[in-house]
């Protein structure tokens, strides 16, 4: 892998990368546990471009008994993402270490 | 000093100065007129003589034209989807009159909704738009099931399109790039 092939992330993308590493969310629940990182009128967008690049993974969640409307979407780290993740964990590491 | 002259013929009588840009306009502009007076009257007297349609129907609907005995000639026809036109017309009432005695009004930004719908591919929807909206959906019934008239009110007429059109606005430059790529590719793959 050459470094112009090493996948970039921004902010709000390493943002939700950690958070979904814990656990899958929904956009809305990204968008309470960044602290005011992420906006909630731009989650979506971010996250269909996170997919698009292969590091997150969504799907339409079952709608609870007795609640109609569109699905809500849940979304979860894939294996690439969470390599990424690994990968910049490491590398901030070694870079405050240094 | 002479006047202007009005163009006259050999024998004295003025005549009417007739150009193709007079044709150009009053042509159509005299077919439109008639036409839509001749559907005016009609459409009244259709109005007039059933008392079944709204003048809405009556006015941009398919006519329904009706016999001396009360019947509709296109009622025994069955449109494309396999419907009578009396059975379109009852399920519309049915519909307006659900609508009307219902007091659960539809969820917000439907409109915004297909609006995407309609310009964006079926991915782009199902990645972005529609969980956004599913979001705004859940928020806005969270908000009538606590009672929280006002926030509902909120979440419908400003937090919602606002996100709907925030998300649109942002996604707008990546689907224009990754159409225009696209052209690229397919324009330098034709000259090789």
């Amino acid at each position: 892998m050459t470094p112009d092939e090493f996948p970039r992330l921004s902010n709000n993308e390493y943002n939700v990368l950690n958070q979904l590493a814990v656990r899958e969310k929904y956009g809305l629940e990204l968008v309470a546990g960044s602290e005011g990182q992420l906006s909630r009128n731009a989650v979506y967008v971010l996250l269909g471009r996170m997919e698009d690049k292969g590091l997150v993974e969504g799907r339409e969640a079952p709608a609870p008994a007795g609640q109609s409307g569109p699905p809500r979407r849940l979304y979860k780290l894939t294996g690439h993402g969470a390599r990424v993740l690994h990968a910049y964990g490491v590398a901030f590491a070694a870079l405050e270490g240094a | 000093m002479t006047s202007p002259s009005v163009p006259t013929s050999s024998r004295g009588a003025p005549t009417y100065n007739f150009t193709y840009r007079t044709a150009l306009v009053w042509i159509p502009v005299t077919t439109v007129v008639i036409v839509v007076a001749w559907w005016l009257v009609f459409a009244s007297y259709f109005y007039l003589r059933q008392r079944k349609h709204t003048l809405r129907v009556t006015l941009f609907g398919i006519p329904c034209f009706v016999t001396i005995d009360g019947r509709r000639v296109l009622d025994g026809v069955r449109t494309i989807d396999g419907f009578t036109w009396s059975e379109i017309e009852n399920a519309t009432r049915a519909k307006r009159e659900t609508a009307r005695r219902c007091p659960c009004p539809a969820p917000p930004c439907g409109t915004l909704d297909g609006v995407a719908r309609f310009f964006w591919s079926d991915k782009t929807y199902r990645s972005v738009f529609r969980p956004a909206r599913a979001d705004i959906v859940y928020d806005w019934s969270i908000a009538r099931m606590e009672g929280a008239r006002w926030r509902a009110r909120w979440i419908r007429l400003v937090r919602g399109p606002v996100t709907m059109l925030s998300n649109m606005s942002l996604q707008l430059p990546f689907s224009v790039g990754g159409a225009l790529r696209i052209v690229a590719t397919l324009i330098s793959k034709l000259r090789a």
